[in-house]
């Protein structure tokens, strides 16, 4: 967690970008990351310099000798126009040669382009960013993500953010090990990855790898906060590093922020890359992450965006003949699972229960050739202020065979359900995630199984014969509770004596005027 | 006869109690104009909590206030608050002079309706509009000595309690309705009495209205037609009628007949009243079911079974959950319908009748107290 007054910096480093007149929130994000590679370029120069210093070794120096001008604390004191003509003309380019060096990340910067206009906005910008503690690890994940926090519009294709609270209910639900590989097809932000990871630094860490600390958040309430170190996951760190997260998304832009949010969090090697995962150039470009290549695939695809059905994989379209995306992803995620390999996507509740053909054919392979093991649906409104629909999240596990399908019922999720989304104090997330760890099959077929309450079982029989249907509402009972009256002459008793006391009362009134 | 006057900021100025004398944990009513309602001041529920969990724009009042509230006043609402409580600062504390104004007078006078009438138009904003204070001060109320006051007071307090009544009374007569409903036929979702039990596309004929379109609303052959607003529980609500086109096949198919149910398809699902040609020619919309009866059955016990089915849960299964609720004409076909004995029917409509004429009545004697109470109150309250 990251404190008051940190988010009151980023939120003033935001009104200035604003004030300047850079209003999209993509493109402030993406300026400010530049601008924070720029410094974390410098820092790890320094960083190995120092090591050099002490060990007598040399290392692949990222910054030439003719390019010390283009190392931040060497600008960062500039007069406004001399930094503004340094930052554009050397430090820009310059990521086109760190690039040179092979990492991935590296390799999204380098397309870099200063779109800052105003020399002062730059020193603005780049004074504010050189406070930002940075240097600290367990910090720059949070920070970061703050920072995304302000991406409040969808997309060029609709993609947008997904609320971090319901990712982090999701990879709870799913428990993620270290060693297994991970991928979202659609990374976006790269959000699933990020919290899998702070996930992992929870759960790998010993007692000692625990840090209680205080800090002062944005209401100037002191609040324990504990930080993760992570320490059990020291002998799978290579995996994690370079193995572990896997991310692909088809907007250069996302790419960059999801490559900087990944690396922020501690995870030095992502491999993210820019493909359209419907294609069929991405079983070329990636047979293994294409086919059979995962354990863990969480997702939040994009539900709309049109589509060339020539340029969509054949081997998709065999499982789903359809346009719709949203049912394409599914199709993809089966895919890309190994055997056993689990899911959790979310899906538009049109999934659920749409009555095409591709809609049913999509269901009756997923319960019938994969063990469909949990429906949850989500309030219309989680996904404000980008979209109304309404969602529900998927949770199967490649291969067998579905006997009894979970369903639960998410009413509140902590958040008010209109653009604002303000905290409120009803949240089943909490439950949900209990729930779900504890929910036991056995109950299936007892009297235990009540289908009017929160969550309940529904076996695939009942599910074949509502052509696939999995829209909770059609499994959900209601309780109907008779509305008890009193004998109408009892009723009638008291209607005469009510009326016993109007006639008395007007009596009275008659009398008092 | 002239009346003493006297100046609502001298003789009942805003005059909160201090809160620096209230020890902060003490549990105390925290009120806000939501719970207050409109046009009579009760107070709906009462919440409670310490007092220093009050926000910054609340202040401290107790049962020497009249709290008026300056937000919206045509809402009428003028609370005398019979404990001590914080309250947000929309309810203005007015605290009356005891020596020279009662405080249940000066209540009666800021909800009379001459005075609301006046007020409404003392306001300044339009989305939120608020009384301006300074106006509202300046304000003249007529004082006649104290005695007097008490007396109007005691008076204006007998006829609120009368309607009060009133409205008890036709609470009553639904309850009856309902309960000899129970008496009759048992609850129609559990039959309780073995009814046989058929499907209400089978024993009625169930029309849906017009589609609106902009089409429809070219002028040629324009028609009243009843929509989802117009349909209230046992009751139409005529006060704004609409008109579309309607061609001759189509006043065939969408024409209204004495003892036809109309039925909202969404909104309130199921909420339905009989029609009693009250316009002469109607028709209606989309948004709206026309159940047509077939004898045995009656629109009576279509009526509140329907009632039934849609204030008490009865419907649950067949409104399709996705989006919004909706009773399409495929669901509404396949209700299940218990079907009484013809005897009981029509003794059920009978007793309907009687009732509901009742209920009019009261409802027209519920008016009159209302007349009543403004005519009191204006001939006490002369206000120019």
């Amino acid at each position: 967690m990251i404190t008051g007054e940190l988010k009151s910096k980023i939120d003033k480093l935001w009104e200035e970008f604003w004030t300047g007149g850079i209003t999209n929130p993509l493109t402030v994000i993406e300026q400010i990351t530049f601008l924070m590679y720029a410094r974390l370029l410098d820092m790890n120069e320094r960083r190995d310099e120092k090591k050099a210093e002490r060990s007598g070794q040399s290392f692949n120096r990222r910054f030439g000798s003719h390019q010390q001008s283009a190392r931040w604390e060497s600008f960062r004191h500039l007069p406004a126009e001399q930094m503004y003509k340094v930052v554009k003309d050397e430090v820009f380019p310059h990521f086109k040669d760190v690039a040179g060096e092979g990492s991935l990340f590296a390799e999204f910067m380098k397309d870099a382009q200063l779109m800052i206009q105003k020399p002062t906005l730059l020193v603005k910008a780049v004074n504010m960013l050189s406070e930002l503690p940075l240097q600290e690890s367990d910090m720059k994940g949070d920070l970061y993500e703050y920072l995304l926090s302000k991406l409040t519009t969808a997309g060029i294709s609709g993609q947008f953010r997904t609320p971090r609270h319901i990712i982090r209910a999701i990879v709870e639900m799913l428990d993620p090990e270290a060693t297994h590989r991970i991928a979202d097809p659609a990374c976006g932000t790269g959000g699933f990855l990020a919290t899998t990871y702070e996930y992992l630094l929870e759960k790998y860490s010993s007692e000692d790898g625990v840090i209680t600390d205080t800090v002062t958040n944005e209401k100037g309430e002191e609040v324990e906060q504990k930080i993760y170190l992570g320490d059990l996951l020291r002998e799978h760190r290579h995996h994690v590093d370079t193995d572990m997260f896997h991310g692909f998304d088809f907007d250069s832009t996302m790419l960059r922020i999801a490559a900087m949010n990944l690396v922020m969090h501690g995870i030095s090697h992502p491999d993210i890359h820019y493909q359209d995962t419907l294609s069929q150039r991405f079983s070329e470009r990636f047979p293994k992450a294409a086919k059979d290549g995962f354990d863990l695939i969480l997702a939040n695809p994009p539900f709309k965006g049109a589509l060339d059905e020539e340029d969509v994989d054949p081997a998709l379209l065999r499982i789903v003949k359809t346009k719709k995306t949203e049912l394409l992803f599914v199709a993809l995620i089966m895919r890309m699972l190994k055997m056993g390999g689990r899911s959790a996507t979310i899906v538009p509740d049109g999934v659920l229960f749409g009555s095409s053909r591709a809609h049913q054919e999509l269901r009756k392979h997923l319960v019938e050739d994969n063990q469909l093991e949990a429906v949850i649906s989500l309030p219309s409104g989680v996904f404000k202020p980008y979209a109304g629909v309404s969602t529900a999240i998927l949770i199967f596990t490649k291969g067998g065979e579905t006997d009894y399908v979970w369903f639960y019922d998410v009413k509140a999720d902590g958040r008010s359900l209109d653009d604002k989304r303000q905290e409120i104090e009803e949240n089943d997330l909490p439950d949900l995630i209990e729930q779900f760890k504890m929910r036991d099959k056995s109950v299936a077929l007892t009297e235990a199984n009540d289908r009017s309450g929160k969550c309940f079982w529904v076996g695939k029989r009942d599910i074949e014969q509502n052509k696939y249907d999995l829209s909770l509402g059609r499994y959900k009972e209601h309780h109907y509770e008779p509305e008890e009256y009193e004998h109408p002459k009892e009723i009638l008793k008291r209607l005469r004596g009510v009326e016993a006391e109007i006639d008395q009362e007007l009596k009275v009134l008659e009398e008092m005027l | 006869m002239s009346t003493v006057k006297a100046r609502l900021g001298d003789i009942a100025p805003a005059r909160p109690l201090r809160k620096t004398s209230l020890d902060p944990e003490k549990i105390v009513w925290h009120l806000n104009l939501d719970q207050v309602k409109a046009q009579s001041g009760e107070i709906l529920e009462k919440e409670r909590g310490p007092a220093k969990e009050a926000g910054s724009s609340t202040h401290l009042f107790d049962c020497q206030h009249v709290l008026y509230s300056k937000l919206r006043p045509y809402l009428n609402k003028v609370v005398l608050p019979d404990e001590l409580g914080v309250a947000t600062t929309e309810l203005v504390p007015m605290l009356p002079d005891p020596e020279r104004i009662d405080r249940r007078y000066l209540a009666h006078y800021l909800r009379s309706r001459r005075f609301v009438d006046w007020v409404s138009q003392q306001v300044a904003g339009a989305k939120m509009p608020r009384v301006s204070m300074k106006v509202f001060w300046e304000h003249e109320i007529p004082l006649p000595r104290l005695d007097e006051q008490k007396r109007i007071a005691t008076i204006l307090d007998k006829s609120d309690a009368l309607r009060r009544k009133r409205q008890q009374a036709i609470e009553l007569t639904d309850q009856l309705l309902r309960s000899m409903f129970l008496e009759l036929f048992g609850d129609p979702v559990t039959n309780p009495k073995g009814w046989p039990v058929r499907e209400l596309g089978s024993v009625t004929q169930c029309q849906l209205g017009k589609m609106l379109s902009q089409k429809s609303k070219s002028g040629q052959n324009p028609r009243k037609y009843l929509r989802n607003a117009n349909v209230r529980w046992g009751a139409f609500d005529l006060s704004e009628v609409l008109q579309m086109d309607f061609s001759e096949s189509e006043r065939a198919k969408f024409s209204l007949r004495d003892g036809d149910l109309l039925v909202c398809e969404g909104g309130e699902v199921g909420r339905c009243s009989i029609w009693r040609n009250e316009l002469e020619e109607c028709y209606f919309q989309k948004a709206l079911h026309r159940v047509r009866v077939q004898s045995p059955l009656t629109p009576e016990y279509l009526q509140e079974y329907f009632y039934w089915m849609s204030k008490l849960g009865g419907f649950s299964k067949s409104v399709s959950q996705v989006t919004f609720s909706h009773l399409t004409s495929e669901k509404l076909k396949r209700l299940p319908v218990p079907i009484p004995s013809p005897g009981l029917l029509a003794q059920f409509s009978e007793i309907f009748i009687k009732i509901d004429s009742q209920k009019q009545k009261l409802n027209k004697h519920s008016d009159d107290l209302k007349y009543f109470s403004d005519s009191l109150s204006s001939q006490f309250f002369q206000i120019r």
